[in-house]
């Protein structure tokens, strides 16, 4: 596949650095932002400002082809509220942008904690409805797929992005493999796979520790994982 | 039963207003002061509710983006009823119709208040153009805009909410209100809509009804209707909210050379 210009959001985040070091082995060229750099320093192309500004990010956006969008797994805000505004707002503004700017691949990060509710002894796949708890770590990134997904199927959209949602656990996944399974999803995104046709893709990364609870044949099978 | 209403400067809560002051004691709250009301109350007067026997309430100005107004707010209260809403602004959408949602719930909460009334407008419009016998469980569709976008993502947090506090949320979904003697039907309108009479019965049917089935459960509010597209049969067998005003002239053929 083409090496692609990627934007990377959440940069500082529990994935961000994983995903900048992965994406870069594969040959892509990654813009990386957050509200403030990572604590071990920012990489290359690191430019720290809210999601929520919409003149900032089409600054980011310019001469992007695929967005990374990690910012819904690691957002801190004052108050849970304000967090679940960063959350939503922040991806309609970036999506939106990403759009104007005509850009039409992403990748999202969410979280597995939302199917968490379910008994453990199930087997719980994409397939299930979510059950997020009212803690803003849980709704911010359930509500941030909300938002992503229907930028992928709005009939009042000329051109639909296509996006692949990974909802990762991050007790059991490890930053490699978290790293490993976003450039996966890029290249099947580049692929043009569709999941039953659909541009909204959504795929359980649990990781491949022993005992991890969430396993995915969809996630190995369509994004050529390991494990 | 004592209410607080957040959002209550609106034309939906005059109507729900009406109702309910004939039956409970109320707590109005919104973030404009009742002597400054919405500037389109003055420029649609004619289409709005109007309260044929009002009476003095409680007020406080509450901004809902506010988690510690929203909170004490709701101290003392039987219900909660959530009228407040913000339409296409790319901002405030968000703010008001879902971190709204989340400290009216975060207010529920506190105060152990277990029924709340949230409100919104349907979902299943836009994407459903061309469908039929649609009911309030077919799946949200709001697009990207973000006045039904937001309110869905606020729906969301009230569901999210119920369901692991075990409360009783009753959502009730309007699209258009009318006059009950109005004589035309909006153009363009998909036909969903309700009297501002009816409307305040449905407020007061969702305010005491029985415990529902599922922690978070929404209704359709429309009148009757002879399309196969919309109803509001769940309304009528769990709340028991009967519409009265049928809007029927609206679909009648008129006598030829009428209009």
């Amino acid at each position: 596949m083409p090496p692609l210009r990627v934007l990377l959001t959440g940069a500082a985040g529990p994935l961000g650095g994983a995903a900048a070091a992965a994406l870069a082995g594969a040959g892509h060229t990654v813009r990386a932002t957050d509200l403030a750099p990572p604590p071990a320093g920012a990489p290359l192309a690191f430019q720290a400002g809210p999601l929520t500004d919409p003149a900032f990010v089409a600054r980011l956006l310019d001469g992007i082809d695929a967005v990374v969008h990690l910012a819904p797994l690691s957002l801190f805000e004052a108050s849970p509220g304000e967090l679940l505004d960063t959350a939503a707002r922040g991806t309609h503004v970036l999506l939106k942008g990403a759009l104007d700017a005509g850009i039409r691949l992403a990748v999202q990060a969410s979280t597995l904690a939302i199917m968490d509710a379910y008994d453990q002894d199930y087997e719980v796949t994409e397939q299930w409805r979510p059950r997020p708890q009212p803690a803003p770590e849980q709704l911010a990134p359930y509500l941030a797929e909300l938002v992503a997904r229907e930028f992928t199927r709005d009939v009042q959209l000329e051109q639909p992005m296509s996006i692949i949602c990974l909802r990762f656990d991050l007790r059991s996944v490890t930053a490699a493999e978290g790293g490993q399974a976003i450039v996966h999803a890029l290249d099947a995104l580049q692929r043009g796979t569709r999941q039953r046709g659909h541009r909204w893709q959504l795929y359980h990364i649990g990781g491949s520790a022993p005992g991890a609870r969430y396993t995915s044949r969809a996630a190995r099978e369509a994004l050529r994982l390991a494990g | 039963m004592k209410i607080v209403l957040y959002g209550a400067g609106g034309p939906v809560a005059a109507a729900a207003i009406a109702e309910l002051e004939q039956h409970h004691t109320l707590r109005l709250t919104d973030i404009r002061p009742p002597e400054e009301p919405h500037p389109r109350f003055q420029e649609r007067a004619e289409d709005w509710p109007r309260r044929p026997s009002p009476r003095e309430h409680e007020f406080r100005r509450v901004d809902v983006t506010s988690p510690d107004d929203v909170i004490a707010a709701a101290e003392g209260m039987d219900a909660i009823i959530n009228l407040s809403v913000i339409r296409p602004d790319p901002v405030m959408s968000f703010r008001v119709n879902m971190m709204g949602a989340y400290h009216v719930m975060q207010a529920a909460v506190t105060h152990g208040i277990k029924r709340v009334v949230h409100t919104g407008p349907e979902v299943i419009i836009g994407h459903y153009w061309h469908d039929f016998d649609l009911t309030v469980e077919a799946p949200p569709r709001p697009g990207t805009g973000y006045y039904l976008l937001t309110k869905y993502l606020g729906q969301e947090v009230v569901r999210s909410f119920a369901e692991a506090y075990d409360l009783e949320v009753i959502a009730l979904y309007f699209h258009v209100f009318q006059r009950a003697d109005a004589s035309e039907p909006l153009p363009g309108a998909s036909p969903f809509l309700v009297s501002w009479e009816d409307t305040g019965r449905a407020f007061r049917a969702a305010v005491e009804a029985p415990p529902m089935p599922h922690r978070y459960e929404p209704f359709i509010i429309t009148t009757d209707l002879p399309h196969g597209k919309f109803n509001a049969e769940k309304a009528q067998r769990l709340l028991g909210w009967q519409p009265q005003d049928r809007f029927e002239g609206h679909w009648r053929r008129k006598p030829s050379g009428s209009r």
